[in-house]
């Protein structure tokens, strides 16, 4: 299963938004000179992708919601110096992991539980695959932040190991590694046998 | 090649990113290993399952606006800090220059000549007295102003006069 690329089909259908096509390299190229409704439709193309990549590893919507706010206020603020518009979904993954990151630790300095039924954008009671739905976001909230992490960006938004190396800052062997452990353990706790240990 | 190797290296080769080597080697192992193959489509399933629920999960609506108006907020603000700050600076340069203006030479003639007409314009507050014909100094003023307004007025009247003529 080869990760999804820009131009494949499959594409949209993921919900990722991370496909960087030539309109949106000129949207970000005309952000950066300061236009302001190029870069609310900067927002409008990309608020999916960095809420999705927020909510992944919060498990929170509020929380969520507020990454996604900040994320592009800091995008706002910092645009100008991004060299290769290209890089952008990179980069911008980056910032809203490391802002995600800044509110778990905040979390943790205040002793924070996340609630237990914010499960987020699906209505169970019209939803069929609820009851899946349900089993993976209780076993996704057990794992660790990183897993979390490495998960959401590989699966959901479909980056290359390269690309996760650069956003996670780590070496491309440990993307391999700590991805690895983080399915291996996703899986353990989908069948039940990873519950109550790590 | 053991089962745990193999297993170590289910994840990169789901994702292609193993070297030719190890993936020739893997897939040869999962020809013949039942286990081996029921772990990849485990983990297969679980990739599925990620992408189906964390993929596709809705978006809050109107979150696109708030970030808009939030950004436009901040943006707002920083207008009005940059604005006080240019505002500040060019006060203090203003005020600097003007110091500068008044201990240089250049200003010390200013001020001079700000004296020179200040005492002008009190010698003709004091002309009348002088004179002591107050009604005379009135009528002179009277008819420069009179003499003023009629060349202000034949100026007027001769620009119009062109202006129909080009017409």
């Amino acid at each position: 299963m080869k990760g999804v690329r820009c131009g494949d089909v499959s594409c949209a259908d993921w919900g990722g938004g991370r496909c960087l096509n030539q309109d949106d390299i000129n949207l970000i190229r005309a952000a950066k000179r300061g236009h302001v409704n190029a870069f609310t439709d900067l927002v409008r193309n990309y608020h999916a992708f960095v809420y999705r990549t927020a909510y992944g590893v919060l498990q929170n919507q509020s929380d969520a919601e507020d990454v996604t706010q900040e994320t592009f206020i800091k995008v706002h603020q910092s645009l100008k110096g991004l060299r290769d518009e290209r890089t952008f979904p990179t980069w911008i993954a980056r910032i809203a992991i490391r802002t995600a990151l800044d509110v778990l630790n905040h979390h943790k300095r205040h002793a924070w539980t996340p609630l237990e039924a914010d499960v987020v954008g699906h209505h169970p009671a019209v939803d069929p695959d609820a009851d899946i739905r349900l089993d993976l976001e209780h076993a996704f909230k057990q794992l660790d932040e990183e897993h979390r992490m490495i998960l959401t960006l590989r699966e959901v938004q479909g980056f290359q190991y390269e690309e996760l190396a650069q956003i996670l800052e780590i070496p491309i062997g440990t993307v391999r590694s700590r991805l690895h452990n983080a399915r291996h353990r996703l899986r353990l706790l989908l069948s039940g046998e990873g519950r109550d240990s790590k | 090649m053991n089962c745990e190797w193999i297993q170590e290296r289910l994840s990169a080769y789901l994702d292609d990113e193993l070297s030719m080597s190890e993936r020739d080697l893997v897939k040869r192992h999962l020809d013949t290993c039942s286990d081996c193959q029921a772990e990849l489509a485990q983990l297969a399933d679980v990739i599925s399952s990620v992408q189906f629920t964390y993929g596709t999960a809705t978006v809050p609506r109107g979150l696109d606006e708030r970030i808009a108006l939030a950004i436009e907020a901040v943006h707002g603000r920083s207008q009005v800090l940059r604005l006080t700050l240019v505002y500040l600076v060019c006060a203090l340069l203003s005020a600097v220059t003007v110091l500068a203006l008044v201990l240089s030479p250049v200003g010390l003639f200013v001020l001079a000549m700000i004296r020179l007409v200040a005492a002008m314009v009190r010698s003709v507050a004091y002309l009348s007295t002088v004179i002591g014909h107050p009604w005379f100094v009135i009528l002179v003023a009277c008819c420069i102003l009179l003499a003023v307004l009629s060349v202000m007025g034949v100026m007027r009247t001769l620009k119009t006069t062109q202006r129909e003529v080009v017409l």
